[in-house]
């Protein structure tokens, strides 16, 4: 496999819309483009036993992270020659629920390469980034989330 | 004797009071040898679902380890 690019794709604190907005007007100059796909992860106020999800505290193998991240990438513009471009981001730190801790943006000539690889990434990562979330409740005790394949 | 370098991520912190610590061991510790002895050090994680990655390797099976080597034990992901 050839040399990977690592990027960086950890954010401290919540995604905002303020970011997602300028990512979009940053690609108006890629006139090449005519699809983007965007996904969007927010954090859930489960209820388990009676207790309510208040946020989730982020945290990662980093350095390992990034390099599952470049694999990633690679992969999907393997496998969709019309891939333009692709950004991903992940927070760490404790984000509540409502706010975005995960955001996928990709963009290709024609709709279906956006829509699949968009589905790709974030089935991957997923899977396959050292990621680890605990779930705070209202009452500040915890417990760890474990993703499935919902 | 080498040295080895252990992380643990999520709730394996949470049990074994540790995110990184560094240990000297002996020169024929083998991967299964260490993870027997952190399992003995901290019988909490025997409860615990995990992988191991040996210097950002995932192994499954066994292998020698090298001087100054990074072993991170990791629970499951919650990533995305």
């Amino acid at each position: 496999m050839k040399d990977k690019k690592i990027k960086n794709i950890f954010v401290e604190g919540p995604i905002t819309p303020e970011k997602i907005a300028t990512s979009i007007a940053h690609h108006q100059v890629k006139t090449n483009i005519g699809a983007h796909d965007i996904f969007l992860g927010q954090v859930r106020a489960d209820e388990i036993e009676g207790k309510t999800v208040k946020a989730i505290e982020y945290t990662a193998y980093e350095e390992l992270a990034l390099e599952k991240c470049a694999e990633i990438r690679e992969t999907a513009f393997e496998a969709h020659s019309d891939l333009t471009c692709m950004h991903i981001y992940h927070s760490l730190g404790e984000i509540a629920a409502g706010e975005i801790c995960f955001f996928v943006f990709v963009s290709s000539g024609h709709r279906k390469a956006a829509f699949s690889a968009c589905r790709d990434i974030v089935e991957a990562f997923k899977k396959e980034m050292p990621i680890f979330g605990k779930e705070v409740f209202q009452d500040e005790t915890h417990q760890w989330k474990v993703n499935t394949a919902e | 004797m080498k040295t080895l370098n252990i992380k643990y991520f999520g709730m394996l912190i949470e049990k074994t009071g540790h995110d990184v610590e560094s240990i000297q061991v002996d020169d024929s510790l083998s991967l299964i040898d260490l993870k027997n002895q952190i399992l003995s050090k901290y019988p909490l994680l025997k409860k615990c679902q995990f992988q191991t990655i040996y210097n950002k390797q995932h192994i499954s099976t066994n292998c020698s380890l090298e001087h100054n080597a990074e072993i991170a034990f990791l629970p499951p992901f919650a990533g995305g």
